[in-house]
């Protein structure tokens, strides 16, 4: 598997990542809303819930909140555009030397760390198509350096309370090194250089953004130091954060990999190895130890081991004997090749778990390539899918506990308080006094509705008027009336002016039937805008069900009241609204048939004169056509009124079929219980909140297991 | 004798068509009376020639439709009824002169200038037949929506209230034109007079308040063969189709005599009875010609009444 392909299918992940995320999240609100809800209610006079009851969200919060960060960060490893391979070891090992063949870059770029110039700072060298790329240089600001550089000195030396900001900490006198150990007292001179050549970086402190430089000016931001020339000093390197270095590999097939140059451990001087390192270890999917046995013999020592340990507890993330390799430099004159094959075989037996020990000589680029470089690749080729996966296996399952256990208890918990002192009484009084109003509501906008609809019972329609004006606007506009030459193209057809007259009747006749069967669409129209004069009540009441109007919305509400058998007036009052229909067919078209006399042959009362020309025939043709829609104009003008009584009367029976038949208080009532919640989310809102948690759970459980 | 008839109506109604037609379906009517109808100015003859020229070309137009295209300046037609001659171009006098004012349809509403207005009012007083061309599509259709604009009821009344005289001995006709659709049957005729009475009701009760009036209505059919198609409305202004009965129906006018025969009864009446010094005129210019005599009561005998949506509304005493 090439390393484009390991990352392309890293993708699909983050997705999923980013889901489990925003839910923990949403989870994180519902919970605090909870918890407010509770509080209103516990302090509200005559308070149900007695005063010694406690009830916090904060515990939950908090794992929530760990659980969100570490989930954040393990989708950085999954959207990261490149393998990331950390490189570790002592001063002097040949680690240097080892990216220097591996990327191809100097000494300029990469200092050596065999002299004391060495300052911890972090590099990640990444490829560039670009010959001449340089690097960037990332600050620290104030706060970062106090949080990420000077506070671990504090922490780890020890020397107390960590000053609150940079100029305070300028100001606070550092002790003297007298009773400390020597590892102590290197790294607080180390420290004291901070105050002292404050004024030497600080202003890099206020940079913003990155600092772009050339590969020959990295020295002075990385080394305390010109490495041959002593008197050259630098303090740049204290305020820097980190230095990304770009560069054309050499080796085409590792584009996509960054190598981290990891600060020494075990160096003096550095602050806090092992946090520095932690930090690194969620930036980096593989390790490569570097040692350079010592050609005059040399054996696992406990600052190896040290080493190792403080890795690998440092990288926590990463399963060390899955994850890191062991790389012994050899020397090129072979001097060291016996030590290095003896440190290869005796690693294991020191508790130095890796997945190989590689030897090759790091200052040689096909060495560094062939025998470092390429094995590793290809391990992980074979490997990340696997390792990706154990990745997130451990942090699925805690997910999986947290939901399964933890949440799910609290809920429980949580509803069974409510009950406990709500009580099924309570809510019952509640609903009463809030169903008495709902049906004083109800009986009253549908009234006031019904009474309108009364006042305009005769009022012409909209909808159908509109839509006849539409028609006969495109009736007449239209080139209905044949030309002269389809008319006589047509006499040659049939043989003669009143045989093809006759035929053009037809189709002009059935032109206008055509255009009019868009009456249909005025009177749906209307019928729908009838029912959403209910619907809008409906919703003003509360019944929102969801965002949907019209029939659509009472086929729903049908569909809720049907559930339960016995609402059957109910149902029944709002089943025959909503089937309420009007057509063309029955409506109108009997009426205009009479019209239409005239554009049928045998009853059409314009006649061809005897011997008739295809003009005659043409005039005769326009003259019946403009007549017919004329005619039928002026007779459904005269029924435009006909469907706002038609609403009227249908809505008129709907209501006194939904509020003044017997016993349909109770049916509402009964209805109106079920749909509680959704109606009276505030005063029934407890159930809603718990509820809401508990889906968020569910869906949560759903996507560990992707 | 000089006979002065009023013409008012709105514009484009059909007021010269009508006198195109009378005068040329007169040797027709009266063919066997031995009267003949003169004009005798040359340009009144050419715009009824070319009136008449559009009605018969009618022949082979199936649609068509209102001529809104009605004259905006009052128009006169000077007529001559007299017996046959040999040589009707004689100069002299005929015994019995018409002259028709053909009055816009403007000129009698609020907006006119106040010279028109009484020009108007003035001729009125001179008429003794005021002629109210009535358009019968307006009237009747879509339950006569558009009858107050085009026939503006109204106003007319109104302009009559201050033109006459309470002991006004005149004749008021009542001419729906382009009646065709509404005469076809004995139903339909009498459906037109109930609705002419109906819609001019205020106008009728008005005028019966005058007791030496004579209103009658006599419904006009400049074509004939023709039939209201369809209103269909251009800028909010209704545009009246009509069309043949058949495709290239013939030219048939009716009844357009009726008016003049009505207003020969009225006139003949009027004289007759009438023991002023203009009488004896009348007496002796009748006297010295009783054929002529003849053969005008014979053409006031045309007169229809009581069918067609013909009717004496009021003073049937003073014209039969």
């Amino acid at each position: 598997m090439s390393i484009e392909h390991i990352i392309y299918k890293r993708e699909p992940l983050t997705e999923h990542i980013n889901q489990v995320y925003q839910k923990l999240n949403d989870l994180s609100s519902t919970l605090n809303s909870l918890e407010q809800f509770y509080l209103e209610l516990k302090n509200a006079p005559n308070s149900p819930i007695s005063s010694d009851t406690t009830f916090t969200v904060v515990p939950l919060l908090e794992q929530i909140s760990t659980l969100a960060r570490d989930w954040a960060q393990s989708k950085g490893r999954f959207t990261r555009k490149t393998l990331n391979i950390g490189i570790v070891g002592r001063a002097r090992q040949g680690k240097s030397r080892l990216l220097q063949s591996l990327t191809g870059l100097s000494s300029q770029a990469i200092p050596d760390s065999d002299r004391q110039h060495c300052t911890g700072v972090r590099s990640t060298i990444y490829h560039s198509d670009f010959d001449n790329a340089g690097a960037e240089i990332t600050f620290h600001t104030e706060e970062s350096l106090i949080k990420e550089v000077i506070a671990p000195y504090y922490e780890v030396l020890p020397l107390g309370t960590v000053p609150a900001n940079f100029q305070q900490f300028l100001h606070t006198p550092l002790p003297h090194p007298s009773g400390m150990s020597a590892e102590a007292g290197a790294k607080l001179e180390h420290l004291k250089k901070y105050q002292q050549y404050a004024d030497k970086y600080r202003h890099h402190l206020l940079h913003n953004g990155m600092l772009k430089i050339t590969h020959e000016q990295i020295l002075e931001y990385v080394a305390q130091h010109h490495p041959d020339n002593p008197e050259e000093t630098y303090y740049n390197y204290l305020a820097v954060q980190n230095v990304n270095i770009y560069c054309n590999y050499p080796n085409d097939r590792v584009k996509q990999i960054a190598f981290i140059d990891m600060p020494g451990l075990g160096d003096t001087g550095v602050g806090d190895a092992p946090r520095l390192i932690h930090a690194l270890g969620k930036e980096v999917d593989l390790v490569l130890f570097v040692k350079m046995p010592k050609a005059m013999g040399d054996h696992w020592s406990d600052v190896d081991v040290a080493l190792y340990d403080t890795a690998h507890q440092a990288l926590q993330e990463i399963a060390m004997e899955k994850w890191s390799f062991l790389i012994l430099n050899s020397l090129a004159d072979g001097s060291n090749a016996k030590n290095c094959f003896d440190l290869a075989s005796t690693y294991q037996t020191h508790h130095i778990n890796v997945v190989q020990a590689l030897i090759a000589n790091c200052s040689d680029t096909e060495d560094s390539v062939n025998k470092v470089l390429l094995p590793v690749l290809d391990y992980m080729g074979q490997h990340i899918a696997d390792l990706d996966q154990d990745y997130m296996q451990s942090r699925c399952h805690t997910l999986q506990q947290f939901c399964q256990t933890d949440v799910d208890t609290f809920l429980t918990h949580a509803q069974s308080l409510f009950k406990e002192h709500t009580g099924k009484v309570d809510e019952e009084r509640v609903f009463t006094a809030l169903f008495n109003s709902f049906w004083r509501a109800l009986t009253n906008e549908l009234s006031i509705m019904l009474k309108e609809l009364h006042e305009k019972r005769k009022k012409e329609d909209i909808f159908l008027q509109e839509s006849l004006d539409q028609i006969m606007q495109k009736a007449k506009q239209g080139d209905c009336i044949p030309s002269l030459e389809t008319a006589k193209e047509y006499v040659n057809l049939y043989g003669g002016v009143p045989n093809a007259y006759y035929e053009l009747l037809h189709e002009l006749r059935n032109k206008i039937i055509f255009y009019l069967q868009d009456l249909d669409k005025g009177l749906e129209q209307s019928i729908e805008h009838f029912k959403q004069l209910v619907v809008d009540r409906l919703k003003k009441l509360g019944l929102q069900i969801d965002a949907s109007t019209g029939s659509i919305y009472l086929d729903k509400l049908c569909e809720m009241i049907k559930e339960d058998a016995s609402l059957f007036a109910l149902y029944e009052g709002f089943f025959a609204l909503n089937s309420f229909h009007l057509s063309y067919r029955g409506l109108i078209q009997h009426r205009i048939r009479e019209h239409l006399d005239d554009m049928v042959p045998n009853t059409t009362q314009i006649r061809l004169p005897a011997s008739p020309s295809e003009q005659h025939m043409l005039a005769a043709l326009d003259v019946a056509y403009k007549e017919a829609l004329f005619k039928i104009d002026k007779e459904i003008k005269a029924l435009l009124w006909e469907p706002s009584m038609a609403g009227f009367v249908v809505i008129e029976e709907f209501v006194d079929r939904v509020l003044r038949s017997e016993d349909i208080r109770t049916q509402w009532r009964f209805f109106i219980w079920e749909q509680r919640k959704t109606i009276w989310p505030v005063d029934f809102q407890w159930y809603t909140l718990i509820q809401t948690a508990d889906n968020i759970n569910q869906s949560l459980q759903q996507n560990i297991s992707h | 004798m000089d006979i002065i008839i009023t013409m008012l109506g709105a514009r484009g109604v059909g007021k010269t068509s009508l006198l195109a037609s009378m005068y040329e379906q007169f040797e027709q009517v009266s063919h066997d009376m031995n009267l003949q109808l003169y004009i005798r100015e040359i340009d009144q003859i050419s715009l009824l020639q070319e009136s008449l020229g559009k009605l018969k070309s009618a022949d082979n137009i199936f649609e068509l439709t209102v001529g809104i295209d009605g004259s905006a300046s009052p128009t006169q037609f000077d007529f001559g009824l007299d017996k046959k001659h040999q040589n009707p171009r004689k100069k002299r006098k005929t015994p019995i002169q018409l002259s028709f004012h053909d009055y816009p349809g403007g000129w009698f509403l609020p907006s006119s200038s106040s010279q028109e207005k009484q020009e108007v009012l003035d001729y009125i007083k001179k008429s003794d037949v005021i002629a109210l061309a009535i358009d019968s599509a307006a009237l009747m259709e879509e339950n006569g929506r558009f009858h107050d604009q085009i026939n503006t009821p109204m106003q007319i009344r109104e302009f009559l209230k201050n033109a006459l005289d309470i002991n006004d001995k005149k004749l008021i006709l009542l001419v729906p034109i382009k009646c065709e659709s509404y005469v076809k049957t004995d139903k339909d005729a009498r459906l037109l007079l109930k609705s002419i009475k109906k819609s001019y009701s205020s106008l009728l009760q008005m005028l019966s308040a005058y007791e030496s009036l004579v209103v009658a209505s006599t419904p006009v059919q400049t074509l004939g063969n023709v039939r209201f198609s369809r209103i269909e409305s251009e800028n909010a202004h209704p545009c009246f189709y009509f069309r043949k009965d058949e495709v290239a129906a013939p030219y048939k006018p009716r009844n357009v005599e009726q008016p003049l025969c009505y207003t020969l009864s009225f006139v003949i009446k009027k004289y007759l009875e009438d023991k002023h010094a203009l009488t004896r005129w009348v007496d002796r210019l009748l006297k010295r010609d009783v054929a002529f005599q003849e053969a005008l009561q014979s053409l006031a005998a045309l007169r229809k009444v009581n069918t067609d949506g013909f009717e004496v509304i009021q003073g049937r005493h003073l014209i039969n």
